[in-house]
C-alpha cells in the first residue's frame, strides 16, 4: 500500500536547532555590525569632509587676502616686529578669529629644498611660536606636496603630532607671475572633531549592542521557529494519529468480527508508521509462544513464533519496546521467516501489548519503514497509541473466549443436569405395586441441579422414599447431590434404620465439605405389610399428609438438621400409620417458594389449597395438579430453584394388628 | 429481588444488617464479604436479619459456612432479629439447633461480653 499524499513524511535529517540558531546569530551580528560600521564610517567621513570643506573654504578665503608680493619681502628675521609683518599676518589672524579651531596659521617658503617659516600667528612668548625664517625641520609631506603641485593640499585624515591632533590645509601663495611664492598652512585642531564624532560613536556602539541583541533575538526566533515548526509537525502527527484512532474507533464500533477489526488496526499501523509490513501476535500463555493473528502487507498463513527467539519474542520476553535499525545486526533476530518468504527485514519496531491489568497479551510489530530510516520515538508513540485501541479489541476477543468458556460452563451445567436427571429412578409401577402408587417429578431450574428424589425397594415389603434439596448450584451441587443420593441409598439398603441412615450419611457428608454445602433430606420407609411410614427428617420441609377427604396435615417429628451441616449430630425417626387412600406429598421448597412475575411466593397456603382440591386423585394427578398450579403462578418468571415433587398414595388395607393405632403419626427413636 | 449489606463495627465485633432477600442470587455477595473479613482474621460476627424478607437454602449455607469457620477458632456468630417466617426456614433445616440465635441486638451482644 502507498501512503496518501498528506501522509508523506518529512524525514530529512535536520540540523540541530542550536546550530541553526547559532548560524543565524552570527549572520545577524555580522550583517548588523557591518552595516553599523559602514554607517559610522560614512558618518565619520561625512563629518571629516564637512570639516575639511570648512577648512578648505577658510584656507582659500584667507589665502586670497594674503599679499603675496608683500610676503615675498619678508625674509629677515628682524622684520618680525615690523609693520610689514603685522600687515601680512592680519589675514591669518582673521582666519583664526573666523574659526577658533584653527590652532596654527602660518606661511612658509621653500629655499634650496628647505622650508622656512615666515608668518606665524602664534604669539612670540608662546613656546610653540616659530620665528621668521625658522627652518621647518622634517616638514609635513603635504606641505611639500603643496609646494610641488602649486595646488591646495588638505590632509585626508586627521593626524596627531606633538602639538595635538590636526587636520591641515596647505594652500600655495601664488605671485603675480604665477610662481609659488610660499604656502599658507592652517592647522585645524580636531579634538572637537573627535568630540563631534563621539555621539556618532556612541550611537554606533548602541546600534552594535542593539545589533547583538537583535542577533540573539534572531537566533531565538530561529530556535523558536524551529520549535514551532516542530510543534506544527507534532500537531499534524497528532492529528494524523487522532484520525487513525478515529478510524480504529469506528472500526471498533462497527467491526463485529475481531479478525477484520484487527486487520483495520494493523492496516492503520502500516499506514501511519509507513511500514512495509505490520503484524499482530497474540501471546499464548499455555504454549509460551506468539501466534500471528494478523499480518498486514503479506499474504501469509497463521504462524507461531517461539518466545526465546526473534525480536517480537524479545519484546514479549522483556516487556520492552524493541526498535532496531537493522534486524540482521541483532543476535536474536530470527531470519527463518525471511529465508522462507524472500522478504528482507531491515528496521523493526516490536512492542508488547498489555491489557488493562498490565498482563502481556501480545506483541505488535512493524517492519521496514519505507523511507529506509529506522523507526523513531514518534513511531513508538504512534504504535503505542494505536495498540491501546487494539488492546481493547483483543480484550474483546478474550471476552469472546470468556463467552466460549461460559458456553462450556453451560454445557457442563447441561451435563450436570443430565447426570441429575439420569440419577433419578424410573419405574413408578415396578417399585410401587398394588398397594403403593408412586409418582415423582423434578423440574430443574437452570444451573441449580441440587434436588433429587429417590424410591427403591429395600426388600419385598419395604419401599424407601427420599426427597432432598442440596444447597448450592451448578456442578458442585450436582456432584454433592449424586454423592448424597448414592450414600443414602447404599446405607439404606445395607439394613440401617431411617435415623441411622441419616446419621451415617451426615457424618460421611461432613467430611471434606469445605464448601459448606448441605442437603436437606426427608427419608422415609414404608412397610407395605402394615402401611406404616418410618421417617427421619434431615432439615427438610415437612411433607403433607392428604386424606381422601382433603384434610391436610404436615408430617412433623423426627426433625433434625440438614445433612453435612454438623457431624456427630443425633438423628431421630418417627412412625406414621397410613390409611387407605392416604396420600403423602413430599416436595422441596422449589414448590412453595416458587416466585411469580410479581415476586410473590406460591406459598404453603396455595399449595395446600391445590392439594385439598385434588384430594382423592391419584399420586400422579395430585403431583401434576400442584406442578401445574406452580407453573401458572410463576408465569414467565424464571424458576430460581428446582421443583421437585414425590407423591405416594397408600392403597393397602389397614392391617388388623395396627387397627388400634390412632391414625396420624407417632414418634419413636 | 436484591440484598443490601450494611456493616459496622462495635467492640471488636462486626455487625451486619441485611436488608432484602438472601437467596441463590444474592448470597454469593454476602459470602464474599464474609470470606474477606474472615481472611482478615475477623472472628466475631453479629448478624441482624430483622430486615430479611426471604432466605433460601443458599442463604442458610452462607451462615453454615460462617458458623463453621468461626467455630474452629475462638470466634462466634450470633444471628438475631429474624422474623418468624425466616426463623422457620432455619428451623426446618435444623439450623436453629446449631446456630446461636437471639431475638435482638442486646441479647446478641451478651455473647460477646
Amino acid at each position: 500500500m502507498s501512503a496518501p499524499a498528506n501522509y508523506v513524511r518529512s524525514r530529512a535529517r535536520r540540523r540541530p536547532v542550536w546550530l541553526t540558531a547559532g548560524a543565524m546569530f552570527l549572520f545577524i551580528l555580522a550583517s548588523v555590525w557591518t552595516l553599523i560600521w559602514f554607517l559610522f564610517d560614512s558618518s565619520r567621513q561625512a563629518l571629516s569632509d564637512e570639516i575639511r570643506d570648512g577648512l578648505v573654504r577658510v584656507t582659500a578665503l584667507i589665502s586670497r587676502d594674503v599679499d603675496v608680493a608683500q610676503h615675498a619681502t619678508l625674509r629677515d628675521p628682524a622684520q618680525e616686529d615690523g609693520t610689514v609683518y603685522a600687515t601680512a599676518l592680519a589675514p591669518l589672524v582673521r582666519a583664526q578669529r573666523m574659526d577658533d579651531r584653527i590652532r596654527f596659521a602660518y606661511t612658509a617658503i621653500r629655499q634650496d629644498d628647505q622650508i622656512f617659516f615666515i608668518l606665524d600667528t602664534t604669539p612670540n612668548d608662546d613656546e610653540d611660536a616659530v620665528a621668521l625664517m625658522e627652518l621647518y625641520n622634517d616638514p609635513n609631506p603635504e606641505i611639500v606636496e603643496a609646494f610641488d603641485s602649486g595646488e591646495m593640499v588638505v590632509s585626508s585624515e586627521p593626524y596627531t603630532d606633538e602639538w595635538g591632533t590636526f587636520l591641515s590645509a596647505y594652500t600655495p601663495l601664488i605671485d603675480a607671475d604665477g610662481n609659488v611664492e610660499g604656502v599658507m598652512g592652517l592647522d585645524l585642531e580636531v579634538s572637537q572633531y573627535a568630540a563631534r564624532l563621539a555621539p556618532l560613536r556612541q550611537a554606533s556602539l548602541l546600534a552594535a549592542v542593539l545589533g547583538f541583541a537583535f542577533a540573539i533575538g534572531g537566533a531565538v526566533a530561529v530556535w523558536w521557529n524551529r520549535r514551532s515548526d516542530r510543534q506544527a509537525r507534532e500537531l499534524s502527527r497528532q492529528l494524523r494519529t487522532v484520525n487513525a484512532m478515529l478510524d480504529v474507533s469506528r472500526a471498533l464500533g462497527g467491526e463485529i468480527q475481531l479478525s477484520s477489526l484487527l486487520q483495520v488496526v494493523m492496516a492503520k499501523i502500516s499506514e501511519v508508521l509507513d511500514a512495509e509490513r505490520s503484524s499482530l501476535f497474540l501471546y499464548d500463555k499455555e504454549e509460551n509462544c506468539l501466534r500471528a493473528l494478523v499480518t498486514e502487507g503479506a499474504d501469509v498463513d497463521w504462524f507461531t513464533l517461539p518466545l526465546d527467539k526473534g525480536l517480537a519474542g524479545r519484546a514479549a520476553r522483556t516487556s520492552e519496546v524493541v526498535n532496531v535499525a537493522d534486524a540482521y545486526e541483532e543476535d536474536d533476530f530470527n531470519s527463518d521467516f525471511d529465508q522462507q518468504s524472500g522478504f528482507r527485514t531491515r528496521s523493526v519496531l516490536a512492542m508488547p501489548v498489555r491489557n488493562a491489568e498490565g498482563e502481556l497479551i501480545g506483541v505488535t510489530q512493524a517492519l521496514n519503514r519505507r523511507d529506509g530510516d529506522p523507526f523513531d520515538s514518534d513511531d513508538e508513540t504512534l504504535m503505542d497509541a494505536l495498540m491501546a485501541q487494539a488492546a481493547v479489541a483483543i480484550e474483546r476477543a478474550r471476552l469472546t473466549d470468556a463467552y466460549v468458556e461460559k458456553e462450556l460452563i453451560d454445557e457442563a451445567l447441561r451435563l450436570a443436569h443430565d447426570i441429575q436427571m439420569s440419577m433419578l429412578p424410573k419405574g413408578f409401577e415396578e417399585v410401587g405395586g398394588e398397594k403403593l402408587e408412586i409418582y415423582a417429578s423434578l423440574t430443574p431450574a437452570k444451573g441449580i441441579g441440587g434436588d433429587f428424589y429417590d424410591f427403591f425397594r429395600l426388600d419385598a415389603h419395604r419401599v424407601c422414599l427420599v426427597v432432598a434439596d442440596v444447597s448450592g448450584k451448578g456442578i458442585p451441587a450436582a456432584l454433592f447431590m449424586a454423592q448424597a443420593k448414592t450414600l443414602v441409598h447404599a446405607l439404606a439398603v445395607s439394613g440401617l434404620s431411617a435415623a441411622e441412615t441419616m446419621e451415617r450419611s451426615n457424618d460421611v457428608l461432613c467430611l471434606d465439605n469445605d464448601a459448606s454445602m448441605f442437603v436437606t433430606v426427608f427419608f422415609a420407609i414404608i412397610d407395605e405389610r402394615t402401611g406404616t411410614l418410618t421417617y427421619s427428617n434431615a432439615g427438610h420441609n415437612l411433607p403433607c399428609l392428604i386424606k381422601p377427604d382433603g384434610t391436610i396435615t404436615a408430617i412433623e417429628g423426627a426433625e433434625a438438621i440438614a445433612l453435612a451441616a454438623m457431624d456427630g449430630f443425633p438423628f431421630e425417626q418417627a412412625k406414621l400409620q397410613l390409611e387407605t387412600g392416604d396420600v403423602i406429598y413430599f416436595y422441596t421448597d422449589g414448590v412453595n417458594e416458587a416466585m411469580s412475575e410479581t415476586d410473590e411466593e406460591f406459598s404453603q397456603e396455595r399449595l395446600e389449597a391445590v392439594l385439598a382440591e385434588s384430594a382423592g386423585g391419584s399420586a400422579e394427578a395430585i403431583s401434576l395438579a400442584t406442578i401445574e398450579a406452580v407453573r401458572e403462578h410463576c408465569g414467565e418468571a424464571e424458576a430460581s430453584d428446582d421443583l421437585t415433587v414425590l407423591t405416594i398414595r397408600w392403597l393397602g388395607e389397614r392391617r388388623p394388628d395396627t387397627a388400634s393405632q390412632i391414625p396420624g403419626f407417632s414418634i419413636g427413636s | 429481588m436484591s440484598l443490601e449489606i450494611n456493616s459496622f463495627e462495635t467492640d471488636g465485633s462486626l455487625i451486619y444488617r441485611l436488608v432484602g432477600r438472601l437467596d441463590t442470587n444474592t448470597s454469593p455477595d454476602f459470602e464474599a464479604t464474609l470470606t474477606e473479613q474472615l481472611s482478615k482474621g475477623r472472628q466475631r460476627f453479629m448478624i441482624d436479619l430483622g430486615a430479611i424478607d426471604y432466605i433460601s437454602s443458599a442463604g442458610l449455607r452462607v451462615f453454615l459456612m460462617l458458623a463453621k469457620k468461626v467455630g474452629r477458632g475462638k470466634g462466634k456468630m450470633v444471628l438475631y432479629g429474624m422474623s418468624d417466617h425466616v426463623k422457620e426456614v432455619f428451623d426446618i433445616a435444623g439450623f436453629t439447633k446449631i446456630f446461636t440465635i437471639e431475638p435482638d441486638a442486646a441479647a446478641a451482644q451478651t455473647h460477646f461480653g
